[in-house]
């Protein structure tokens, strides 16, 4: 071989020994990149979760608070035992939280509401968005009408009797029909979206309890309309709000279910404690906190594991108001 | 020849430059930092001191016909040297009542828990030391370092005030 | 045969560049790895730390315990008659506030004054995982309130999440 042959060949060698060094250089660091991407994008939907979990923890033992909670660049999604941020995943077991099935890349609204019966059993934890826009029918002088319009948070995109309903390009539409009829006029304006995305809630009843029905809208090729998807009863303005911001019939049942697996709790150990109070007044023959305290342990057992717990929260709502007022004028520890 | 050796030399020297120069950063800002004061130890220790002052203000004495403790201090405060109330268990005047029965309450509490502690009663709110002219003073030698403060403000016939201080301290 | 040896040698120095690139690439790796375990430990014990906080504060605000009048709730205060009722019916639901307490022990002291009317503790729950090294109690003072004679005594709940 000549030498300038030899030449020709090393050299050549040495430039393939260049590429294949550099093509492995090259794909190591992008691996390396693709899987410190990984590790960040999980590190930051697990921080995210742990985030939302203790805003979640917090807001629901304190009450009535609205918080905004800013949440960067990801959307969540909520069934009734957990939500989901990107690949992390938090469970909500026994919180009591009403949500909308997804909440995409935006502030979130917490509102959390105690829930009493008269007594309070626990808080219920709402959660919304700006983007998700709340449309209330009603008549101005009902009671249930008028107590949302007070008490609906000014965080939250809230029209009430809107008079002229145009779309505002929002991610989520709810429409709410408080013991009136169904107006389905304006759901053209909302075509386009899909069905879980519009819905309607038609209320009957008054703040102490009544019944709800879900409603959704039909397919955008389809003519407009409001279809009913299962309807729930409510006891208490704070379920009755629960039923606003569950998408359904099945969400709102599996968290209220839950509320009343604590229901049992707190008035198994009411019930307890009214027992001893009684029996208490009675050896120190006090008659008048004896008589405030008589039956009530009574009045707690039956809320405990009912067949009906609507029928008989119902029942004995007034039970209740009755004896701690009757406790409260003998100067007596109260009944709650 | 020479020179593009010499080149490729300073060119590897200047690469070993730079990476000790990344290291030395390294070195000092992350691995040499001073370790941050966890928050949650903060706030536990904020928390523990309010809380400890709210509690010890609204409890009842059933040995001295049930007077809550913000009572007797306002006593001893009102009426110095030993306050007006007579208590029954020990058979003495809030003062000395109250300096037995939370020296017995430090005792179940910070004491046995290891946990060095300062507390003043005063009329100044800026006492952080304890003067001779607290009314209560429960002071720990151990107690250096950083401290948590709670302070919490009990009116007197005025214009007086008396302040409780308590401090939770970090170093033992 | 000049020729050949000096492209020999250059081929020798671009792999062990290579080889040491690497080196210092792998080297550089570890350290981060390290780093990062550490600061890890870290965010884990702060977590851990605020996470006792965080069950003190259900603890205390559950309806379960806390002392209330007509539904105004009194801060930092339990009711010792719901303690008691409690200590029994959160043990037999405890699968109902594990979501609150996950693996921890939450116990309540009677401190001062001791009128022997009452137990010296309670314990509200206490659920452990099947393996454990380490449970560092915190310490919340509260008031109890004492239905029968309507007074407050001062207590302390104390958490101890398990590690």
């Amino acid at each position: 071989m000549s030498k300038s042959r030899k030449a020709e060949i090393e050299i050549q060698f040495n430039w393939i020994l260049v590429l294949v060094a550099g093509a492995l250089i090259f794909l190591f660091f992008f691996s390396l990149v693709r899987w410190a991407q990984s590790s960040a994008e999980q590190e930051t939907s697990t921080t995210l979760v742990t985030y939302l979990d203790s805003i979640f923890t917090g807001a629901s033992v304190t009450k009535e608070t609205v918080n905004l909670v800013e949440i960067p660049f990801k959307s969540v999604e909520f069934t009734c035992n957990d939500y989901t941020i990107g690949k992390s995943s938090r469970n909500i077991r026994n919180k009591i939280v009403f949500a909308p099935s997804r909440l995409e890349k935006e502030d979130i609204i917490t509102w959390t509401k105690g829930w009493d019966v008269p007594f309070r059993v626990t808080n219920f934890l709402y959660v919304s968005s700006p983007r998700i826009r709340y449309l209330f029918f009603g008549d101005e002088g009902d009671e249930v009408y008028a107590f949302l319009r007070s008490n609906f948070p000014a965080e939250l995109t809230a029209d009430f009797n809107p008079s002229t309903i145009i779309n505002q390009n929002n991610f989520k539409v709810r429409a709410i029909f408080v013991n009136t009829n169904i107006d389905e006029g304006f759901l053209d304006e909302f075509r386009k979206m899909d069905v879980i995305d519009a819905t309607g809630l038609v209320v009957q009843g008054d703040l102490l309890s009544g019944d709800v029905e879900f409603l959704r809208k039909t397919h955008p090729s389809t003519p407009q309309e409001f279809r009913s998807i299962g309807s729930a009863d409510y006891f208490s303005d704070a379920s009755l709000l629960g039923a606003i911001f569950s998408e359904d019939n099945e969400e709102y049942d599996c968290v209220m279910k839950k509320a009343f697996d604590r229901l049992d709790s707190v008035a198994e150990i009411y019930s307890d404690r009214a027992n001893q109070m009684y029996n208490n007044y009675v050896d120190e023959g006090d008659s008048r906190c004896e008589q405030a305290f008589a039956g009530v342990s009574g009045f707690f057992d039956l809320l405990i594991d009912p067949a009906d717990p609507y029928f008989e929260l119902i029942d004995n709502y007034e039970q209740f108001i009755f004896s701690n007022r009757d406790a409260q004028k003998a100067s007596c520890v109260l009944v709650y | 020849m020479n020179k593009k050796s010499q080149m490729e030399l300073m060119g590897l020297a200047i690469v070993v430059v730079l990476l000790s120069l990344v290291f030395l950063f390294v070195v000092r800002f992350v691995i040499l930092r001073p370790p941050s004061e966890p928050i949650g130890k903060e706030f536990a220790e904020s928390e523990m001191a309010a809380n400890f002052l709210n509690a010890m203000m609204e409890t009842n004495n059933p040995d001295c016909s049930d007077i809550k403790m913000s009572t007797l201090f306002q006593d001893c405060a009102n009426n110095p040297p030993d306050g007006r109330i007579r208590c029954s268990n020990p058979d003495a005047y809030s003062c000395f009542y109250l300096r037995n029965k939370l020296g017995e309450l430090f005792g179940s509490t910070f004491n046995s828990w290891n946990i060095n502690y300062n507390f003043y009663a005063s009329f100044d709110p800026n006492d952080i030391e304890g003067t001779s002219k607290d009314i209560l003073t429960f002071d720990d030698d151990d107690c250096t370092g950083n401290r948590r403060m709670k302070q919490q403000p009990l009116p007197l016939n005025p214009p007086n005030t008396l302040y409780l201080s308590l401090f939770i301290c970090e170093g033992d | 045969m000049r020729i050949r040896k000096k492209g020999q040698i250059q081929m020798m120095e671009t792999i062990v560049v290579l080889f040491i690139f690497f080196i210092i690439v792998i080297l550089g790796l570890v350290f981060y790895t390290r780093i990062a375990k550490s600061s890890l430990a870290e965010k884990l014990d702060q977590y851990e730390e605020l996470s006792k906080i965080q069950v003190a504060q259900i603890a205390s605000s559950l309806p379960e315990l806390q002392c209330s009048q007509d539904n105004i709730v009194k801060s930092n205060c339990v009711d010792l008659l719901k303690v008691e009722a409690a200590t029994t019916v959160m043990s037999n639901n405890a699968a109902d506030y594990f979501d609150l307490f996950a693996f921890s022990r939450i116990t309540i002291y009677y401190i001062y004054p001791r009128t022997g009317n009452w137990p010296d503790e309670w314990e509200i729950y206490n659920v452990q995982p099947d393996d454990w090294d380490s449970k560092l109690p915190s310490y919340f003072p509260i008031s109890l309130f004492d239905p029968f004679t309507q007074n407050y005594y001062f207590g302390v709940m104390v958490v101890e999440v398990y590690k």
